[in-house]
C-alpha cells in the first residue's frame, strides 16, 4: 500500500514537472511580449519623454494633467459613446442576422460571406471609402439626399464636430457587423438538433426559438463577442484615424486615437503611456463586467431552469 | 515515461539556452551602445560581417516614392548609384511619403534605431527634440568633411539654427502661387480677385452655384497653416510677433486673432467647402480644384506635378490678394510665397561609428546633393532643391515652369511671410496648433478661442527661459 502511494506521489511529481516543463516556452512568452512590455509602459506612464534624449520621471504628472485637461473628457465621453453604440446596437443586431442566416434554408453561404466581407478588408480601405461617400461637397450619400429633397438632411458628416463620433462610430460598426454575425452563428450552430427538433414539435415559433432555445445556449459566444466588441471599441482608431484624424479637434477622437496623437505627433510618449494604461485597465475592468454580467445572468436561468 | 521527460527535458534545455543567452548578448549589446555609440556599432558589424575597411550598411529615410514615373526614374538613378558603390556600401533605402515619416522616425528614434540619413522638417516645431537629444550631426561638420559640397552650396535663408547651431542640409526650395480656374471666372463674369475681401465677394457668386470658391480644408492643420501664415504675414509687425515666439512666449496676439477672424469671415460666406475636414489636407484638398468644383487654388510647388493636365489647362496663376485695412502692410506687393523646410540630418552616432559608415555618409550626400541629381530632383518633384544652381526647364513639371516664369516676370517679389511652423518652438504645441486648426475652420470653436487654446498649449509645454 505504502509502495502504491509512493508511486502515484512520484507519478504526480513527474507529471507537475512535465506539465510545468510544457508550459515554459508559453510562460516565457506571455513574460516578454506582454509582462514586460505592459511593466514598461506602466513606467513610461510615469515619466516624460520625446523619444529622444533623457527620460524624466516625473510621477503621477501626466494623470493629473490627463483628468485636469478638458479635452480629455470629450475623449472619454466618444470612447463611452463608441463601446455603448457598439454593445447594443453591432451585438443585437450581429445576433438577428445571425439567427436569419441560422433558420434560412437558401443562399446560406452567400449572405453569410456577403455579410462577413467588410469585416477582412482593411479599416483604412473601408475608411478611405467612406470619406469618399459621406463627402458632403461632392460625396454621392448627401447628392442623393438632396436629389431627393431632403436637404436638411445633407448633413456634413465628418467636419460637424457634433455628429463626426456618431458617423466613425456607425461606420466601424457596420464594418465588423459581420465578424460577430460569424462568431455568434457558429455558436448556433453548434446547437445540439436535438434540442431544436424538440422545441419545434412542441410548437416553439421562430420568435420562441430565439429566445428560448438559441440565446440561451449561445451565451458564452455571446460574452465572447461582447469582449471582442469592447476591446475593439478601446483599441481600434483607424477608422477616426482615417476618416477624420480624430477632428474636429478631438470631436472624433477616441482614447487609441489620443494615444497615437500624443505618442507619434506631439512626441509626448509618457502621456500616451498613460493614456495606453487607461485602456488595459478600462480592457480589464469592462471584460470582468462582462464576465460578472454573462455569469450572472446564467446562474439566474440555471435556477429558473 | 521517466526518458520520455528527460528527453524532453534535455530537448527544452537545449531550446532555451541559446534563447536565454542571445537575449543577455542583446542586452549587453544595447547598453553597451548607450554609453558608448562606436564600440558597439564595431560588434554590431563584426556580427553582420561588416568589420573595417569592409562594406557597410548605410539606411535613408526620405520621401522619396515611386509615386510617378517621374519619381520611379530619380529612384532608379539612385538604386543605379547603389550598384556602382556596392563594393564599398549598401544603401538601405525607406521612402515614405508625407506626414507617416514622422511616425515613422519617432518610432526608430525611440527604439534607439534611428537611420543614418533622413529627410525630415527642419525647425524646432518638428525636430526640436531630436535636435535637442543631440541625434543629429551639425552640418559644419559635414561640410568640412565633404571635398564636394560646402555651406555656401545652398540658400543661406533655408539653414535653420537651433540654440545657434545648423543640423539639417537644405533640401528644397518651395514656391507658391494662387491659382485661377480661369473658365470658371468666365463662366460667373468675374474679375480675379486683388484681395482677400475680393475673394469674400466671389463667394457670393459661386457658393449659390454649387462651386466652392477656394479649394482649402484643415486635417491635421493641412494645407490651412500655409496660407492662414500668408495672410496673418501680411499685417504689419506679423513677421516680428512670429519670430519672437520663442522669446516671448506669446502666440495669441491682436493681429494673429484678426487673421483668423478674417479665415472665420471666409468661411462664413461659404468660401471653402463645407466639409473641411474631408477635404483638407494636401489631395483631398487639390482634389477638388482637379475636377474642376473649385474655383481657386493655393498652390505650393510639391502639389504642382500632381495637376492634371485639364487642371495646367484651365488654371491661370494670379497676383497674391492682399489684405487691406490700416494694419495691413504696405510692401505686400513685393510678398510672394517662398519656404524651405525640409533639410537632410545626419545621424550623429552613425557619423562616428567608423571611417567606413563616415565615408559612405559623404559619398552618398555628394551624389545625392550633386548637380545633376538635384536637377533630377526639380524634374521629378517639381520642386526646386534649396542647391544654388541655375535649373533647367527643359524636362520640368509644366505648372513649375509657369510658376518659375510668374516669379521671374515679377522680380519686385523678394519677401514671404513668416510661417508658424517654422517659429513655434516645441513639437507638442505645433502638433496641438495643427490639431485645433481643424476644429477651428470647422466652426467649433472661434478665432478667439483658437488663439486660447494654441496659447494655453505654449504655456503647457514651452518653458521659454
Amino acid at each position: 500500500m505504502m509502495k502504491k502511494n509512493s508511486c502515484k506521489r512520484k507519478r504526480k511529481h513527474s507529471d507537475t514537472l512535465f506539465f510545468a516543463l510544457f508550459s515554459v516556452p508559453s510562460v516565457l512568452l506571455y513574460v516578454v511580449f506582454l509582462i514586460v512590455p505592459l511593466g514598461l509602459v506602466i513606467w513610461l506612464s510615469l515619466t516624460r519623454w520625446t523619444g529622444a534624449g533623457d527620460i524624466r520621471f516625473i510621477g503621477f504628472d501626466n494623470y493629473s494633467f490627463l483628468f485636469s485637461y478638458s479635452d480629455f473628457w470629450i475623449i472619454i465621453r466618444n470612447t463611452a459613446i463608441m463601446v455603448l453604440m457598439n454593445v447594443a446596437i453591432q451585438i443585437p443586431l450581429a445576433t438577428i442576422l445571425a439567427f436569419v442566416l441560422f433558420r434560412l434554408t437558401r443562399g446560406f453561404r452567400f449572405f453569410r460571406a456577403t455579410y462577413f466581407l467588410p469585416s477582412i478588408i482593411s479599416a483604412t480601405v473601408i475608411g478611405l471609402m467612406f470619406s469618399v461617400l459621406l463627402n458632403s461637397d461632392i460625396g454621392p450619400v448627401n447628392s442623393l439626399l438632396r436629389s431627393m429633397g431632403l436637404n436638411s438632411l445633407a448633413l456634413s458628416w465628418l467636419s460637424n464636430p457634433r455628429i463626426s463620433i456618431y458617423t466613425v462610430t456607425v461606420v466601424s460598426l457596420w464594418q465588423y457587423i459581420g465578424y460577430h454575425m460569424v462568431l455568434i452563428l457558429a455558436g448556433m450552430q453548434s446547437i445540439s438538433e436535438e434540442i431544436m427538433e424538440s422545441a419545434m414539435i412542441d410548437g416553439a415559433n421562430n420568435f420562441q426559438l430565439a429566445i428560448h432555445i438559441v440565446l440561451p445556449q449561445i451565451r458564452p459566444v455571446l460574452e465572447v463577442s461582447f469582449i471582442f466588441c469592447v476591446t475593439g471599441c478601446l483599441k481600434g482608431f483607424e477608422h477616426a484615424f482615417i476618416m477624420t484624424w480624430g477632428g474636429p479637434g478631438v470631436a472624433s477622437t477616441n482614447l487609441a486615437l489620443y494615444m497615437y496623437k500624443l505618442a507619434f505627433s506631439s512626441s509626448e510618449l509618457g502621456k500616451g503611456a498613460a493614456i495606453a494604461v487607461m485602456i488595459v485597465v478600462s480592457a480589464l475592468v469592462l471584460t470582468r463586467l462582462t464576465n460578472f454580467i454573462f455569469r450572472g445572468k446564467g446562474e439566474e436561468d440555471a435556477l429558473s431552469s | 515515461m521517466k526518458k520520455m521527460t528527460r528527453a524532453l527535458l534535455a530537448l527544452l534545455v537545449c531550446g532555451l539556452v541559446p534563447m536565454v543567452t542571445g537575449c543577455q548578448s542583446s542586452a549587453d549589446s544595447s547598453t553597451a551602445e548607450q554609453a558608448d555609440p562606436a564600440p558597439a556599432a564595431s560588434s554590431e558589424e563584426s556580427g553582420s560581417g561588416e568589420t573595417a575597411g569592409e562594406v557597410v550598411t548605410l539606411r535613408v529615410l526620405d520621401q522619396n516614392t515611386d509615386t510617378t514615373e517621374e519619381m520611379a526614374a530619380f529612384l532608379d538613378k539612385i538604386d543605379e548609384y547603389a550598384e556602382g558603390v556596392a563594393d564599398r556600401y549598401v544603401i538601405e533605402h525607406e521612402g515614405i511619403a508625407g506626414d507617416d515619416i514622422k511616425t515613422v522616425m519617432k518610432t526608430y528614434v525611440a527604439a534607439n534605431n534611428a537611420p543614418d540619413l533622413v529627410e525630415y522638417w527642419n525647425s524646432a516645431s518638428d525636430s526640436g527634440s531630436m535636435m535637442e537629444a543631440g541625434l543629429f550631426l551639425p552640418t559644419d561638420e559635414f561640410f568640412a568633411a565633404s571635398e564636394n559640397l560646402s555651406k555656401e552650396d545652398f540658400m543661406e535663408s533655408h539653414y535653420y539654427y537651433y540654440d545657434g547651431v545648423s543640423y539639417g542640409i537644405p533640401m528644397d526650395h518651395s514656391a507658391g502661387v494662387w491659382l485661377v480656374n480661369k473658365d470658371i471666372f468666365a463662366q460667373y463674369d468675374l474679375d480675379y480677385p486683388k484681395t482677400y475681401d475680393d475673394i469674400i465677394e466671389i463667394a457670393k457668386v459661386l457658393q449659390p452655384n454649387g462651386i466652392i470658391t477656394l479649394a482649402m480644408g484643415s486635417k491635421g492643420g493641412n494645407p490651412l497653416h500655409f496660407p492662414l501664415d500668408d495672410l496673418y504675414g501680411r499685417y504689419e509687425g506679423a513677421e516680428e510677433e512670429m519670430n519672437g515666439i520663442a522669446t516671448t512666449g506669446v502666440i495669441k496676439t491682436d493681429l494673429f486673432v484678426e487673421a483668423l477672424q478674417y479665415v472665420e469671415r471666409m468661411r462664413d460666406a461659404g468660401c471653402f467647402p463645407s466639409d473641411t475636414i474631408t477635404n483638407g489636407d494636401w489631395g483631398p484638398t487639390l482634389a477638388l480644384y482637379n475636377e474642376g468644383r473649385a474655383a481657386m487654388y493655393y498652390l505650393l510647388t510639391p502639389m504642382a506635378s500632381s495637376l492634371t493636365d485639364e487642371a495646367v489647362a484651365w488654371s491661370e496663376i494670379i497676383d497674391h490678394p492682399q489684405v487691406t485695412g490700416d494694419k495691413a502692410r504696405a510692401d505686400q506687393g513685393d510678398m510672394g510665397i517662398f519656404m524651405g523646410n525640409k533639410a537632410m540630418f545626419i545621424n550623429k552616432a552613425s557619423w562616428e561609428e567608423s571611417e567606413e559608415k563616415r565615408a559612405a555618409i559623404i559619398d552618398y550626400l555628394d551624389f545625392y546633393f550633386s548637380d545633376e541629381m538635384c536637377q533630377a530632383y526639380y524634374e521629378a518633384k517639381g520642386t526646386q532643391p534649396a542647391k544654388n544652381l541655375e535649373y533647367s526647364d527643359e524636362n520640368a513639371v509644366e505648372m513649375s515652369k509657369r510658376m518659375n516664369a510668374y516669379y521671374a516676370d515679377h522680380p519686385n517679389i523678394t519677401k514671404s511671410a513668416q510661417l508658424h511652423m517654422l517659429t513655434i518652438p516645441n513639437d507638442t504645441v505645433w502638433a496641438d496648433y495643427q490639431s485645433f486648426l481643424d476644429e477651428f475652420l470647422s466652426g467649433a470653436v472661434t478665432a478667439e478661442e483658437y488663439a486660447v487654446k494654441v496659447q494655453d498649449s505654449l504655456d503647457r509645454n514651452y518653458n521659454k527661459e
